[in-house]
């Protein structure tokens, strides 16, 4: 009998010395306890879809928004150019003009076969490219005649691309001049 | 030593840079114009027939006598089409003259053809304009005019102006300074020839190629006399 008389924390009535909870209101003693008991299924599965949301929320601030194409050659010839463009982003790019430069000639266009609609690559999106040359332009093709047979001979194919923020950039490819 | 084979490397590129280098042989042909009537029509496919077959016998006839430049085995049409395989309009490709100009550089054509067919006496003539660019030599135009009946006598044989024009321009084209000054000289000798065959159906024309071709060998002999 040398217990000393223990009172609720809550309601502060007398309660005996070891009990885990007060007789009187029915409350945890140890505030832990007292807090997971607090809780019930329902509260948590509600709280399920506002901890989703919230997740998908911060992620979107968090997380970089950025388009980042990336280009890779196929085949070409004299006439045509065949690539692939991969937007390795989680935004939209869009595929602009190309030119082409052979050794050290002035640079000309090439004709991109896509539509303006098909030109936006969206994020993780592949699509295959043609590009043409522009035969009233560049009658002989990717390697006019006099470079024809220069060695070293040098192709190289620039593809303007315009990123997601509107930044313009352009990738280049440079291959050996077709036979 | 280590230098040495440096230089030895670059003289060896030096000497195999020309050898890569392509030569013009390729007689690039448009549609020629005023060619909607049936006759007409056929009298230009007649005469696309006839130099499709012309360009390799006068390469076969070429290769047959003195002259031995590779190039000259591989003269031949070729016709200017769409992906459909049409010929093509000159004015797709060679509106004006510098689009002409650009075409010859930069394709490697030999000569660029165009032109009209006329029936004359009910004769259908082909009229060309035979355009060689820098391989004028010491013509003094880029392109000269050129006349081919076509009849029974055309088909067949090289004897015609169109035969002499690329003779003519295959001479300056594998002109390599004075190193080959004889074949050169046989080249346009052959031109000549034909040049004169042709004085009987068309003596101004025949006058004129003769008289183009009479000039470029004096040109020659006179840049390669050594005097």
């Amino acid at each position: 009998m040398n217990d000393k008389p223990a009172y609720c924390r809550i309601c502060a009535k007398p309660i005996p010395a070891q009990a885990k909870k007060c007789t009187e209101c029915n409350e945890y003693q140890n505030p832990i306890w007292r807090i997971a008991a607090g809780f019930d299924l329902k509260g948590l599965i509600a709280l399920v879809p506002i901890v989703t949301l919230a997740f998908a929320f911060i992620q979107d601030r968090v997380e970089p928004k950025s388009s980042d194409l990336r280009i890779a050659m196929v085949s070409y010839d004299q006439q045509k150019v065949t690539l692939f463009a991969s937007n390795m982003g989680n935004r939209a790019a869009i595929i602009g003009d190309a030119f082409f430069q052979t050794n050290e000639q002035p640079p000309q266009p090439l004709k991109v076969s896509l539509s303006s609609e098909d030109r936006l690559i969206d994020g993780g999106e592949t699509r295959a490219v043609e590009l043409l040359v522009n035969p009233q332009i560049s009658p002989g093709g990717l390697v006019p005649f006099e470079e024809r047979g220069t060695t070293p001979c040098t192709v190289s194919i620039t593809v303007k691309t315009i990123a997601f923020d509107h930044k313009p950039d352009s990738r280049v490819i440079q291959c050996e001049c077709p036979k | 030593m280590r230098m040495s084979k440096v230089a030895l490397w670059v003289v060896l590129l030096l000497c195999a840079v020309p050898s890569l280098a392509e030569d013009r042989t390729e007689v690039h042909l448009f549609q020629y114009g005023r060619t909607s009537s049936d006759l007409l029509s056929i009298a230009f496919v007649d005469f696309r027939d006839m130099l499709e077959e012309k360009l390799p016998r006068l390469s076969a006839e070429m290769m047959q006598t003195e002259a031995t430049n590779p190039a000259l085995s591989q003269l031949r049409l070729k016709s200017v089409t769409d992906e459909n395989g049409v010929l093509l309009r000159p004015e797709a490709r060679i509106g004006s003259l510098d689009d002409k100009r650009r075409y010859w550089r930069q394709t490697g054509a030999l000569s660029v053809l165009t032109g009209h067919v006329k029936q004359q006496g009910g004769i259908p003539y082909v009229y060309t304009t035979f355009y060689w660019g820098d391989l004028r030599g010491p013509y003094p135009e880029e392109m000269v005019q050129l006349v081919l009946p076509v009849v029974g006598e055309s088909f067949d044989n090289t004897s015609d102006s169109h035969s002499v024009a690329v003779l003519y321009a295959m001479a300056q084209e594998i002109k390599q300074d004075c190193k080959n000054t004889a074949e050169i000289i046989f080249l346009l000798s052959e031109a000549q020839k034909r040049a004169r065959a042709i004085s009987g159906d068309l003596p101004e024309l025949s006058a004129e190629l003769e008289n183009m071709v009479i000039a470029a060998i004096k040109n020659i002999r006179s840049e390669c006399s050594g005097d």
